[in-house]
């Protein structure tokens, strides 16, 4: 079955998600109404959450950009560093009957284009058939990743942010759709397996500017994909590949077509199409795979991951990404670091134009491009948590990055000109932020 | 030369008044208790801490398991998590902090005082909690017994 043919199969399917959104975000906020009442209709609902109030040094450069990941307005974070990782989430969860329950979170956090429904991560029933099948519909957290599905609640890890070179770049963090659990084990280890499609959908700031064509709107479907997870005592391995679909390019895309489509361009540069055509993402597909574990013995904490991005067309994120962490609770402290790895090392294999200052001027444009998919960087992280009351933790981190020749996916530059190319030479940064973390 | 008897001195009165405190202190055990009709007579530390940690939902016998937590920021349990895993109560609430904010799992509902804890065991057959030590005649005759022991200092 082609990808286009699982996405006809899935459009009706998708609309009933909608629904089941709404209705389980309505839930939420009627509780708040409901929650003192006697004998609400809400009883033995679980209204719980989480939240992070933090401070990053955003600003501290005039070159550069700290960012938690692509989906913040790079203007927005670097004049209010409190924005960078500061949320509020809420999460309600019904046991309807024995084997059904309901699931919905909602999550307040700077994002380009926000909107309520962008908001909520999580609204979806689950049937837990027996101990090994259960079966979920709705809207889900995309859980490729170690972190990806928790990594808006900064309590549960130790780290101020997942690691920017593995998790920053990655555009979607929920789905719409279907997923199927099957796990099985004894009280020694369990072994779990999953699959799921759905669609999914959202905007991206790419580069420094707020405007139409840096805030970009992506869109997937299908997206599926299917991973394991193999737990005994201390250790968790887990391995996963899930691969999307983009259904429509960018608005930046949409723009370079219609420049090289008129014939002052293409006429003398014939070449200009073909590049367009290869920045071209509708259709296009990206492939995520990845292997991590964790292992924590005792007071100890070793974690790390490895994952490798392939796509279909030749603007898009690229490489393999890996990052390893060491930590070690004493007391109430635990201190950690970290090094975290991105490798790109692709090269805009176009010729130059004809001598013509236009073309010259638009092709500089095209080659700059590929600096906003481009992440060829590492990070060496040190830091400490401080759980210094029941479920409240504090944590200080800096963060010492270097930035390869035009690695501008991530981290943009402000010295964005209007036409050429950004020019940024292999360069090292350091930032430090701090956060207090809670959940309730 | 004075200096280093004052120091030696103050060295072992320190080490005795830890060892003294930890004498007095002692060690206790903080007691998994079941009800009688679940037909389990122990479990082994491995499968408490499975069931306590949401990665096994039955009992070995094979009958459904539903596990109830003492109050969040108590002193049990506190002792009881960390005597069962080794690991801090504040990694123990990352961890289901992960669990739960996943959507994958709920931690163990919390049951206010031990009267609520012992009432829940005695009616459910499900139902595995934790409590300070306890007489076990007194427990059985509330139809509960003991299946594990978890030594805390």
């Amino acid at each position: 079955m082609t990808d286009r043919m699982l996405d006809r199969c899935f459009r009706p399917f998708s609309k009933f998600c909608n629904l089941l959104q709404w209705f389980t975000f309505l839930l939420l906020l009627g509780f708040w109404q409901h929650a003192t009442a006697e004998s609400s209709p809400f009883d033995d609902w679980e209204l719980t959450g989480f939240g992070t109030l933090g401070y990053a040094e955003s600003g501290k450069y005039d070159d550069l950009v700290l960012k938690r990941n692509i989906t913040q307005r790079s203007k927005k974070i670097e004049d209010h560093g409190w924005l960078v990782d500061s949320k509020l989430g809420f999460q309600v969860r019904k046991e309807l009957k024995p084997h059904w329950d309901v699931v919905g979170q909602i999550v307040a956090q700077e994002k380009v284009s926000n909107s309520i429904e962008k908001s909520i991560e999580m609204a979806f029933l689950r049937y837990q058939s027996d101990e090994m099948w259960s079966f979920q519909l709705g809207r889900m957290v995309l859980d490729t990743f170690l972190l990806s599905d928790h990594r808006n609640v900064g309590y549960s890890y130790h780290s101020v942010r997942p690691q920017t070179e593995f998790y920053a770049w990655i555009p979607y963090s929920h789905y719409d759709g279907m997923k199927t659990i099957f796990e099985f084990g004894d009280f020694d280890s369990s072994l779990r397996f999953e699959a799921f499609i759905g669609k999914t959908k959202a905007t991206v700031n790419i580069g420094y500017n707020d405007d139409d064509t840096s805030n970009n709107y992506v869109k997937s479907a299908p997206i599926y994909g299917a991973g394991v997870t193999w737990e005994k005592d201390e250790l968790t391995l887990r391995a996963y590949i899930a691969r999307f679909r983009f259904t429509q390019n960018t608005n930046a895309i949409n723009r370079l077509m219609d420049t090289v489509n008129n014939p002052l361009v293409y006429v003398p540069w014939p070449e200009s199409i073909e590049i367009a055509n290869d920045y071209s993402i509708e259709n296009q597909k990206v492939t995520y795979s990845s292997i991590g574990f964790s292992w924590t013995p005792g007071p100890w904490l070793v974690q790390g991951e490895v994952s490798n991005v392939t796509s279909t067309f030749f603007g898009s994120y690229d490489g393999q990404r890996a990052y390893f962490q060491l930590g070690h609770r004493f007391g109430e402290f635990l201190p950690h670091m970290g090094y975290s790895y991105s490798w790109d090392e692709r090269d805009f294999p176009y010729d130059p134009p004809p001598p013509d200052p236009q073309l010259l001027g638009l092709y500089a444009l095209l080659k700059d491009n590929m600096s906003s998919g481009l992440i060829d960087q590492s990070s060496m992280t040190v830091g400490v948590r401080w759980d210094f009351a029941t479920q409240k933790a504090l944590k200080l981190q800096c963060d010492f990055a270097t930035l390869d020749d035009n690695s501008l996916g991530i981290y943009p530059t402000q010295d964005t000109p209007e036409l050429g190319t950004r020019n940024w030479k292999k360069s090292s940064r350091s930032w430090c932020s701090t956060t207090f973390d809670w959940v309730f | 030369m004075n200096k280093i008897k004052t120091l030696a001195i103050l060295f072992l009165v320190i080490t005795s008044v830890e060892t003294w405190a930890d004498e007095a202190g002692g060690t206790h055990s903080i007691q998994v208790i079941v009800s009688s009709q679940s037909e389990l007579t122990s479990l082994s530390r491995k499968q408490v801490m499975s069931l306590f940690l949401g990665r096994a939902r039955s009992f070995p016998n094979g009958g459904v398991a539903k596990a109830f937590d003492n109050e969040i920021g108590s002193t049990i349990r506190e002792q009881f998590f960390e005597g069962l895993t080794g690991k801090s109560i504040s990694d123990i609430d990352a961890y289901w902090a992960r669990l739960r904010y996943s959507g994958r799992a709920s931690p163990p509902k919390v049951l206010e005082s031990m009267a609520e804890i012992l009432k829940e065991v005695s009616q459910n057959k499900s139902a595995i909690a934790y409590v300070q030590e306890q007489d076990p005649d007194e427990l059985a005759q509330k139809n509960i017994i003991v299946v594990h022991a978890v030594d805390t200092h």
